[in-house]
C-alpha cells in the first residue's frame, strides 16, 4: 500500500487545480491514483499519474505483466478505465467494450457488441457505417459515470448506456444519422470520446469530410433524454451563443457572428467536427471542446472567416450556453482540425497567475488563454517548421497567413506546394500530457508538410465532399516524421525534442516517477525522463501504438497499460511510407514504409515492475 | 509532325545524354509521347533532384534503376544503381490531362482508404498492386460504382462503399484507371508534383 499513501501526500501537496471542487463523486474518484476513470484520467487533460513506483531509477527494469487482444483488426485509439477492480477495454469498430476482472487474471466478466444481425442500433449496416469513416474505424474509448454507468459513444452516433457491472444496456438513443438522404446530416459518425458531467454525457460529431453540420449534444445520464445541442455554426439560436454575452478575444461577439461569414446557407453544410479529447472546470461550470474545419476542403467556394468552425468552445455545461469562443484559424485552407485537446493548469503566465487552458492546435501553434475570461495570452509554433502563418496577432488573434502557402490566394485548380505542417497537424488528436513535476507540457508531434489542391466538387448528402488533393512528405531537411517533445506553455518555447522516424501518434502519460510514457507507429512502448528527454525504455509491442497511456495500481502494485493496434489516419499516409524512398537516389532509405516494422491488431499490454 | 492530344501519337522517344552539369529544362526540346499520349523527355544523368535556373524544380516523373522504376526494383538492383551514375535514368515530362484529371480524382477521395500515391494504407489494398495482380478495367469499374461489402468477399471489417451517386468520382473513373495504370507500370514515381501537361504546340 506504500505507493498509494505516498501518491495520495504527493497529490495533496501539489497544487492541483480542482482541489476543491464541487463533492462530485466522479471528481474524487479522479483523485485516487490507483484508478483511471475518464479517458483523460481527470477533468483538466492532465494524463499524469500521482504513482511512481514506477519512477525513473527503475523504468529500465519494466516488465509486461499481461496482454489482452481485443480480436480486433484496425486502428485502436483512446485508452482503457480502470474502476476499482474491474478494467475497460474498448475496441474500433464494431466497438466492442470488454469488462476485465483484475482480481481473476483479467477473466472476461462481459463483453458488448452494439453491432447485432450485421447493424448497428440505429438501424445503418456496420458495412454503411465503415463506409462513412473518415480514415478508419477508430473509437476514443469509453467513459464512467458513478451512477454505475460505461458510456459508449458508437461509429453510428448511437450512446449507449451500460450497466458497469453486468454490460446490460440501460439506454440507447442515435444522436445523428449515419446513412443517407439527409441535407447536412447523413454520414455523421461518432469516434470521439462521450463526456460525463455531473448527471449529463455529452458527445460531439464527426463528418466534416461528407459535408455534415457538427454539433454537441447533451443527455441525461439517467434517462437518455435529450438535454441540449450547441450547432459549430448557423444561427444564433442553433449555436446557443448570446450576441451580448459570448465573448471572443474579450469582446461580444454580436448578432449573427457565423451566418455573416459564410456565403447563401454554406453554413448548413459547414461541417466543424468536434472528436478530439475535452477539458472541464468545475468551479468556473465551464466545457471546453474545439470545433473541426469547415466543409469543403476547398476554400474558393466559401470566403469569409467560416465561424465557428476551427475554435475553441468555452461553454456552460447546464444549459450548452457559450461563455467565449476564439477561432484559431479563420477561413481554413489546410484541413487544420481545432479539435486537439483542451488542457486545463493553473499556472504562471508573463509573471501573473492564471487559470490557464492550454491547447496544442493542428495548424502548428500552441495556444495559452485565460480559461476564465478567452483571453489569448500566449500563441508560439511548437514545431520550427510551421510556415503557412508567421505568427499570431495578439491584438487581434488572427494569423498573419502568408500567401506562398495560401491555398486560396494561390487559387482553384493550383498546386499550392511546400505548406507546413500538413493536414494531419502539427499534432493530430493524440493528447499531450502535463508533468505535474517540471511543469512541463508533454506533447507527441508530426513533423510533415504537404502539397494542396483545391477544386471544386459537388455536395451529395451522405457522400464524401473533399475538394482537395493532398500529397504528403517528411518536413524539409529532416530524415523523420515527428518528435516527442517538452513544451513550455508561458514561454511558449520547446524545451527537449526527441526526434522520431515516423508521426508519434500515441497519447502521452507523465507520473509522479518523473517519466512520461510515450508510444511510437512501429510499435515501441518508451518511457523517458520527463525533465531531460532521455530515453530509459522501450518495449515492441505487437502492433504500432495510436492508443493513450494510462495508469493504475491493483494490490499495492503500480501498473501502466496501452492499447496497440495500428491504423487512424497514421496509418493511411505512413503505410507505405510517405515519399519515394529512393527520390533523388540521395536520400538512402530515410523514409522507410511503416509496412515493413508492423502490422494490423487491437492488443491491450500492461506492464509493471518485475 | 503533329502533335495532338488523344490520339496515339509518336512512339519515338527522345534521348538526350548530357552531363550531369549541362542538363537542359524541358521546355528547351519537344516532346516524345508514349503509347498513353504521355508527353515525356528522358535524360541519364547522375544522382540528385535538379532545379531549373530559378529554383523550380523539373517535372521529374520517373526515376529509372536498370530499366525499371525505382518503386519496383529489389534493393540489390537499388545498390548497384547508387554505384553506377550510368545505370539511373531520370524521365521528365507531364500527365497528359485525362490522366492528371485521374491523379486529382484519386488525391481528393480515394487516398483517403487506399493510401498516397495508389500504395495502399493499413487497412485498403495498394491499387497499383492490384493492377499489378491483373484487376481490369470492369472490376474496376464495378467496385467503385457499386461498392463491396463482406458479402462481396470484403475481408471482415473491411467495405469498399458504393460511390456510383458520387457525382465527383463517378464521372471521373475512366481517367483514375488511367493513372493508377500509369503507376502500375511504373510511369510515374511517388508524390510526383502536379506534372501537368503545359500549353500545346500544334505543328504544322
Amino acid at each position: 500500500m506504500s505507493i498509494l499513501k505516498k501518491s495520495i501526500i504527493a497529490s495533496a501537496a501539489l497544487a492541483l487545480p480542482f482541489a476543491v471542487s464541487a463533492n462530485s463523486k466522479l471528481e474524487k474518484m479522479m483523485k485516487d491514483p490507483g484508478q483511471w476513470v475518464q479517458q483523460s484520467g481527470d477533468y483538466a487533460g492532465h494524463r499524469y499519474s500521482n504513482l511512481d513506483q514506477i519512477n525513473k531509477s527503475n523504468v529500465g527494469s519494466l516488465k509486461v505483466a499481461w496482454t489482452f487482444s481485443t480480436g480486433v483488426l484496425r486502428g485502436h485509439e483512446g485508452g482503457p478505465l480502470v474502476i476499482g477492480d474491474v478494467m475497460y477495454v474498448h475496441t474500433a469498430i464494431p466497438n466492442i467494450v470488454y469488462a476485465l476482472d483484475l482480481n481473476d487474471n483479467q477473466r472476461i466478466i462481459w463483453k458488448y457488441n452494439p453491432v447485432k444481425g450485421g447493424k448497428y442500433p440505429g438501424g445503418e449496416t456496420m458495412d454503411r457505417v465503415i463506409s462513412v469513416m473518415c480514415c478508419d474505424n477508430v473509437n476514443r474509448g469509453v467513459n464512467y459515470h458513478p451512477n454505475g454507468t460505461i458510456v459508449l459513444h458508437a461509429a453510428d452516433t448511437s450512446v449507449i448506456a451500460l450497466d458497469a457491472k453486468t454490460g446490460k444496456e440501460k439506454w440507447i438513443t442515435t444522436n445523428l444519422h449515419a446513412g443517407t438522404g439527409k441535407y447536412g446530416v447523413s454520414a455523421s459518425t461518432g469516434s470521439g470520446q462521450p463526456f460525463i458531467i455531473k448527471d449529463t454525457v455529452g458527445v460531439g460529431c464527426s463528418g466534416a469530410e461528407f459535408g455534415v453540420r457538427c454539433n454537441w449534444t447533451s443527455y441525461d445520464i439517467n434517462s437518455g433524454k435529450r438535454l441540449w445541442r450547441a450547432y459549430s455554426m448557423g444561427p444564433d439560436k442553433d449555436m446557443l451563443v448570446d450576441p451580448n454575452k459570448t465573448t471572443s478575444m474579450l469582446k461580444p461577439i454580436g448578432k449573427d457572428s457565423s451566418l455573416k461569414t459564410w456565403p447563401g446557407d454554406a453554413w448548413k453544410i459547414g461541417g466543424g467536427s468536434i472528436w478530439g479529447f475535452y477539458g472541464y472546470d468545475s468551479k468556473l461550470n465551464s466545457l471546453y471542446y474545439g470545433t473541426g474545419n469547415p466543409s469543403t476542403w476547398n476554400p474558393v467556394v466559401r470566403p469569409g472567416d467560416n465561424k465557428w468552425s476551427m475554435t475553441i468552445n468555452a461553454r456552460n455545461p447546464d444549459n450548452g450556453m457559450a461563455k467565449w469562443l476564439y477561432q484559431m484559424t479563420p477561413y481554413d485552407e489546410w484541413d487544420y482540425d481545432g479539435v486537439n485537446e483542451m488542457i486545463l493548469v493553473d499556472m504562471k503566465v508573463k509573471g501573473k497567475n492564471r487559470q490557464a487552458l492550454v491547447h496544442f492546435d493542428r495548424n502548428g501553434f500552441a495556444y495559452t488563454m485565460d480559461r476564465a475570461s478567452g483571453e489569448l495570452l500566449v500563441a508560439e509554433k511548437y514545431d520550427p517548421a510551421v510556415n503557412w502563418a508567421t505568427h499570431v496577432d495578439m491584438k487581434t488573434g488572427r494569423p498573419q497567413v502568408v500567401d506562398r502557402y495560401s491555398t486560396a490566394h494561390q487559387g482553384e485548380d493550383v498546386n499550392t506546394t511546400n505548406i507546413c505542417p500538413a493536414a494531419l497537424g502539427s499534432k493530430d488528436q493524440q493528447p499531450a500530457a502535463y508533468d505535474r513535476l517540471s511543469g512541463l507540457f508533454m506533447v507527441p508531434t508530426n513533423h510533415v508538410c504537404m502539397d494542396y489542391e483545391p477544386f471544386k466538387v459537388d455536395y451529395v448528402a451522405g457522400n464524401a465532399y473533399v475538394g482537395a488533393t493532398l500529397s504528403m512528405y517528411p518536413a524539409p531537411g529532416g530524415t523523420h516524421l515527428g518528435n516527442f517533445i517538452a513544451w513550455d506553455a508561458d514561454k511558449g518555447k520547446i524545451v527537449w525534442s526527441n526526434p522520431e522516424p515516423f508521426s508519434v501518434w500515441s497519447g502521452a502519460l507523465a507520473t509522479a516517477g518523473g517519466i512520461t510514457f510515450y508510444g511510437t507507429l512501429e510499435g515501441y512502448a518508451k518511457a523517458v525522463n520527463s525533465k531531460t528527454g532521455k530515453e530509459l525504455y522501450k518495449f515492441k509491442t505487437p502492433s504500432g501504438i495510436i492508443g493513450n497511456f494510462m495508469s493504475y495500481s491493483h494490490k499495492g502494485k503500480q501498473y501502466v497499460g496501452i492499447l496497440s493496434g495500428v491504423g487512424g489516419w497514421a496509418g493511411i499516409g505512413l503505410a507505405a511510407g510517405l515519399t519515394d524512398p529512393t527520390a533523388g537516389l540521395g536520400a538512402v532509405g530515410a523514409y522507410s514504409a511503416l509496412s515493413n516494422h508492423t502490422a494490423l491488431g487491437g492488443v491491450l499490454t500492461v506492464f509493471a515492475l518485475p | 509532325m503533329n502533335f495532338k492530344l488523344n490520339k496515339y501519337a509518336l512512339a519515338a522517344t527522345l534521348i538526350v545524354s548530357f552531363s550531369a552539369k549541362a542538363i537542359p529544362t524541358p521546355e528547351a526540346v519537344e516532346p516524345a509521347f508514349d503509347e498513353d499520349d504521355n508527353p515525356t523527355y528522358i535524360i541519364k544523368y547522375g544522382k540528385g533532384d535538379r532545379l531549373k535556373a530559378d529554383g523550380t524544380p523539373l517535372n521529374l516523373i520517373q526515376i529509372k534503376c536498370k530499366d525499371k522504376a525505382v518503386d519496383m526494383v529489389s534493393e540489390e538492383e537499388l545498390e548497384e544503381c547508387r554505384a553506377d551514375d550510368s545505370l539511373v535514368e531520370m524521365q521528365y515530362g507531364w500527365m497528359d490531362f485525362a490522366t492528371y484529371k485521374g491523379w486529382r480524382a484519386y488525391h481528393a477521395e480515394c487516398h483517403v482508404c487506399h493510401g498516397p500515391d495508389a500504395m495502399g494504407s493499413t487497412y485498403a489494398p495498394s491499387l497499383m498492386v492490384s493492377l499489378q495482380e491483373g484487376l481490369s478495367y470492369d472490376d474496376f469499374f464495378n467496385v467503385i460504382m457499386n461498392g463491396r461489402g463482406e458479402a462481396e468477399g470484403a475481408q471482415k471489417g473491411n467495405v469498399m462503399p458504393a460511390f456510383g451517386a458520387n457525382t465527383n468520382v463517378a464521372p471521373h473513373v475512366e481517367d483514375m484507371y488511367r493513372y493508377v495504370k500509369a503507376r502500375a507500370e511504373g510511369k510515374i514515381r511517388r508524390g510526383v508534383r502536379l506534372p501537368k501537361l503545359p500549353k500545346f504546340k500544334e505543328v504544322e
